[in-house]
């Protein structure tokens, strides 16, 4: 070993250092040796190399000194020196030619020479040893880590069999309702939680983008950025290399200004969501999928088949390609070739598919749903009312169908759902346009006439009836507190819910209604989470325009650990806007009998590419009168009704196909 | 209380923070110059806040949503690993005047004593945890203890029990003089070797299911890409007889060249299966004993010899010497 030493007799500064690598047998620099011998210089390389030998002596393990680098300090005045190595690799080759290699802690010596502490002391140290340690994915240790989530036995089994027999790489494909994002989700925060990932992408459709982000964040504690954010845009391509968890649209991913980004990066996890968007590999968007370089990645999808049995071949070769052999292979073994969606040799396809995809089904679930019961409560609204509803109402359409600015359109579109809620709504709305526009205020003053509601009078004589505690839904702050009001008034007790309590007057709300309330008055903001299973009754005092919120407050109750039928009662004013978008989501599609998430997979077998609410504005505003509204809805209901009896029918032949055979096994 | 969150807590206890509860699982923190210090949390002026749930977050942006994954979180784990990483125990309470000792240690060993001196002597365990960590396309650690006793170094498996009978103290009660012990290394060799023995098991395992695993991958891929190719080179057949361009056909097939030697590299650094072994702690256990010197008589034979008895287990533990 040599050294190109300083010169030592220069003037050195405390703290000084320098870089060296070493090589061949150790020699100390001869100009340093008469300072060595007068002991004016205390140079620690030889220390370094006993504290090596003993280090090795220690260990007990051959070690070879590494090159470098090293660092050489000057530790104290006059001139002490010392020598460490910067990297330092215990390892025990002896075991390398098993494919092992064994490494030891250079730490070790430390532990072992360090100043023994009072055993309380070390306890802390005890408790963070173990608290950091991961252990086989026998144990899942994220488990403890999910908010808000009933945790249900298929699900952990989803997460051990993905991570322990598939690796990381696996097709999600659950029935609708039986927790797919939750289990994606346990996945991602077991490898996060272990370290063994960091980057992290998340496909999925634009509608969905909010929802994922909500879920991370508020249910694994994940934060991420959507590739819309304006911190996201602003950074351009190089957002795709800075941020560690993304969640864009697989739409926005392929665009050639971002494809190259996206698949330059070295992705720890990918999440594909509504993963049949892939199912066929002649797309950019599979293309894209098979292109991203990336180490776990799970495909979420209800209905992996639709058309043709390729398709499932198509979703796994991105997993495993060659599992199902070439795509020739595929269709001359397992596709009949009289019908494509016809299998052949079912078993040998079970027992490959089940190397890469797990398929819980309700039916053979431990989770049991209990029986929805829905009722539509049409209120007669009396002269004064109906005229207020219809000058208002009228006043929204004839001005939306002129109106060019987006801010504008949405305040009169929030009117009309306003009108939909109630008079106090709509007044407290009318308020806030007439503050801006004189031409309101007609109508702030027609509002102000209104005395008594026959809805909120039906909804007083529906909670008697109904008995129990209740659950009521209200998309307005104003309506909300003009029920309590009510409710005050006829001595009912009332716990008050909405987005602008913090967490804590949340869980005492709750906690107020789980004792002594009778009834639960929520905006639809924030009570996601909370679990109110504890009660079985709900009435939704309006009605949200899009059937996705309305499954959701519907979820709130009719969910896991609901041990009694739920009774749902739908408040509408008859002969209104909303009575007929009711209908269409009751008559059509019956709506409250729906699974959760199945409102979702019509709307996604829907031909349209616009949302329900825009395209049911759309036919309200292209409409001249109710007669012809109604007749538009009755089209669109077809469609949305054929829409689900396509999904019905791809959900069947995934039973056929699929039946119980990609349940996840017991341990 | 969840785990984490006591740990936290008493985190901030031990190292002279301070710490008030705001509301249910969020709390202010007040540290220590030098801890902050250590925690690389240079910019925090006074107060730190913590929060145990996402959602208080919308009230408290500042907090530190304290989850696994959070920097801070795993600097905390850092600090506390290293504060405290060894300790030392005195057991007390102990009959270090055993009734008729020569009669138990005659019963015992089934020989005469004729004569027995005794002193006590202060002996010493070692109990030693590793951190077994192996790493592939997953990670997982286990941590594995190992008990020595430092005069012989053989394994002591009997100790946590006797930890639960006798008293714990921080300071030394008894006055008497060390027993001689191995050498640090030596000690230390031995605890690792016992450790490592658990985990090359554990490591050949995971590395025999890792390279079965493999196996299968690499046999599926390449009989993928040779029946890719085989197809491609019927096409390409076809092309020829129609007297179309093949040029596509040989782009193709060179891709698939590249794309099956990613593919196999991949597998290949699946195949590979690091094991880390590295030691955490240490707890030093002193416990008196007493020295044994004995002369015995054994057939027809008379011999010397020095034992220890363990007032703990009421057993002669070790034989230290024996002379004919």
């Amino acid at each position: 070993m040599s050294l190109e030493p300083p010169n030592p007799l220069a003037d050195f500064k405390v703290g000084d250092s320098w870089l060296y690598y070493l090589s061949g047998d150790f020699q100390l620099p001869e100009i340093w040796l008469p300072l060595l011998e007068d002991q004016t210089l205390r140079l620690n390389v030889a220390d370094a190399v006993k504290d090596y030998e003993a280090l090795e002596v220690l260990t007990g393990i051959p070690l070879a000194l590494p090159a470098g680098p090293y660092q050489l300090s000057l530790e104290d005045k006059p001139l002490s020196f010392k020598l460490k190595p910067l990297h330092v690799e215990l390892a025990d080759r002896s075991l390398e030619k098993e494919g092992i290699k064994l490494s030891y802690s250079q730490d070790d010596a430390n532990v072992l020479q360090s100043l023994p502490k009072k055993a309380d002391v070390m306890e802390l140290s005890r408790k963070a040893a173990q608290l950091s340690t991961s252990f086989g994915f026998d144990e899942l240790i994220s488990l403890s880590m999910l908010r808000g989530v009933d945790i249900l036995e298929h699900q952990t089994r989803t997460v051990k069999t993905v991570l322990r027999r598939f690796r990381g790489r696996a097709i999600l494909a659950d029935e609708v309702g039986m927790g797919k994002t939750i289990e994606a989700g346990m996945i991602l925060l077991e490898l996060f939680s272990r370290r063994l990932v960091k980057h992290i992408l998340v496909l999925c459709p634009p509608s969905l983008i909010e929802q994922w982000q909500h879920e991370l964040s508020r249910k694994f504690g994940i934060e991420s950025i959507s590739h819309d954010h304006p911190d996201f845009k602003a950074m351009g391509q190089q957002a795709w290399q800075h941020f560690p968890h993304i969640i864009a649209s697989y739409h926005t991913a392929k665009l050639q200004q971002h494809r190259d980004a996206v698949k330059e990066r070295l992705w720890d996890l990918v999440i594909i969501d509504e993963a049949h968007h892939l199912r066929n590999r002649r797309t950019q968007t599979w293309q894209l999928a098979n292109d991203l370089k990336k180490k776990y990645m799970l495909l979420l999808t209800a209905t992996p088949l639709q058309n043709n049995l390729e398709e499932l071949f198509n979703l796994v070769t991105l997993l495993k390609p060659g599992l199902l052999g070439t795509a020739k292979h595929f269709g001359s073994t397992f596709i009949n070739p009289k019908d494509k969606l016809s299998p052949r040799n079912l078993g040998k396809l079970h027992e490959l598919l089940a190397e890469v995809m797990v398929r819980n089904r309700r039916a053979n679930a431990t989770v049991r749903f209990t029986k929805r019961f829905a009722k539509t409560e049409r209120v007669p609204l009396d002269v004064k009312e109906m005229t207020f509803y219809q000058q208002v109402s009228g006043y929204v359409r004839a001005n939306l169908k002129e109106e060019r600015s987006v801010a504008k359109r949405l305040s009169l579109l929030s009117l009309q759902r306003a009108m939909g809620s109630s008079t106090w709504a709509a007044l407290a709305s009318l308020e806030r346009l007439a503050e801006r526009d004189e031409v309101f205020s007609p109508l702030v003053a027609l509002a102000r006439e209104q005395d008594g509601s026959s809805k909120a009078q039906r909804f007083l004589e529906l909670l008697k009836e109904f008995g129990d505690k209740v659950v009521v839904f209200s998309q307005f702050r104003e309506s909300q507190r003009q029920l309590a009001e009510l409710l005050d008034q006829a001595g009912i007790e009332t716990a008050l819910f909405h987005g602008g309590l913090n967490r804590l007057q949340k869980e005492a709300a709750v906690q107020h209604f789980r004792g002594s309330a009778k009834v639960f008055l929520s905006t639809d903001a924030g009570s996601e989470g909370r679990n109110l299973q504890f009660c079985h009754g709900l009435i939704n005092y309006d009605l949200p325009w899009n059937p996705l919120r309305i499954e959701q407050r519907v979820g709130r109750l009719s969910r896991i650990g609901q041990q009694r039928d739920v009774y749902i009662f739908n408040l509408v004013a008859q002969d209104t806007l909303e009575d007929d978008i009711l209908y269409l989501l009751e008559a059509k599609i019956n709506l409250f009998e729906l699974v959760m998430g199945e409102m979702d997979m019509i709307l996604g077998n829907m031909d349209e590419e616009v949302e329900l609410e825009d395209l049911i504005t759309k036919l309200w505003l292209d409409s001249d009168d109710r007669p012809s509204f109604r007749k538009r809805l009755d089209a669109l209901g077809d469609n949305l009704r054929e829409a689900k009896e396509r999904y019905f029918a791809q959900r069947d032949l995934d039973d056929k196909l699929f039946g119980d055979h990609l349940a996840p096994k017991m341990d | 209380m969840s785990p984490l969150e006591s740990f936290i807590l008493d985190y901030l206890d031990r190292v002279g923070g301070a710490w008030e509860r705001l509301e249910p699982q969020l709390y202010q923190a007040l540290l220590p110059q030098v801890v902050l210090k250590r925690l690389k949390l240079f910019s925090v002026d006074e107060e730190l806040l913590l929060s145990f749930d996402p959602e208080a977050l919308a009230d408290y942006p500042k907090a530190e949503l304290i989850v696994f994954g959070n920097p801070l979180l795993d600097q905390i784990l850092a600090d506390a690993k290293s504060y405290g990483q060894s300790a030392e125990i005195y057991l007390s309470g102990f009959d270090l005047h055993p009734y008729k000792l020569e009669a138990m240690i005659e019963k015992i060993m089934g020989v005469r004593v004729l004569e027995l001196k005794q002193r006590p002597l202060m002996c010493r365990y070692a109990w030693f945890w590793f951190e077994v960590s192996l790493t592939s396309d997953e990670k997982e650690q286990d941590l594995i203890p190992v008990i020595l006793d430092m005069q012989l170094g053989d394994k002591a498996n009997h100790l946590p029990e006797v930890l639960e009978r006798f008293h714990q103290l921080d300071e030394p009660v008894y006055p008497y003089p060390d027993a001689p012990m191995l050498h640090l290394t030596e000690l230390y060799e031995r605890a690792r070797q016992l450790a490592s023995g658990s985990a090359m098991q554990l490591a050949r395992r995971r590395k025999e299911e890792l390279d079965l695993r493999a196996d299968h991958e690499e046999l599926r891929i390449k009989s993928y890409f040779e029946d890719l190719h085989e197809e491609l080179s019927l096409r390409q057949g076809k092309a020829v007889q129609k007297g179309e361009d093949i040029a596509k056909y040989e782009q193709q097939a060179l891709q698939l060249v590249l794309e099956e030697k990613v593919r196999l590299q991949d597998i290949a650094d699946k195949r590979r299966l690091e094991l880390n072994l590295k030691l955490i702690n240490v707890l030093w256990i002193v416990q008196p004993k007493l020295a044994l010197r004995l002369r015995i008589q054994e057939a027809k034979q008379q011999r010397e010899l020095e034992a220890l008895w363990d007032p703990a287990t009421r057993k002669i533990d070790m034989q230290t010497r024996q002379t004919a």
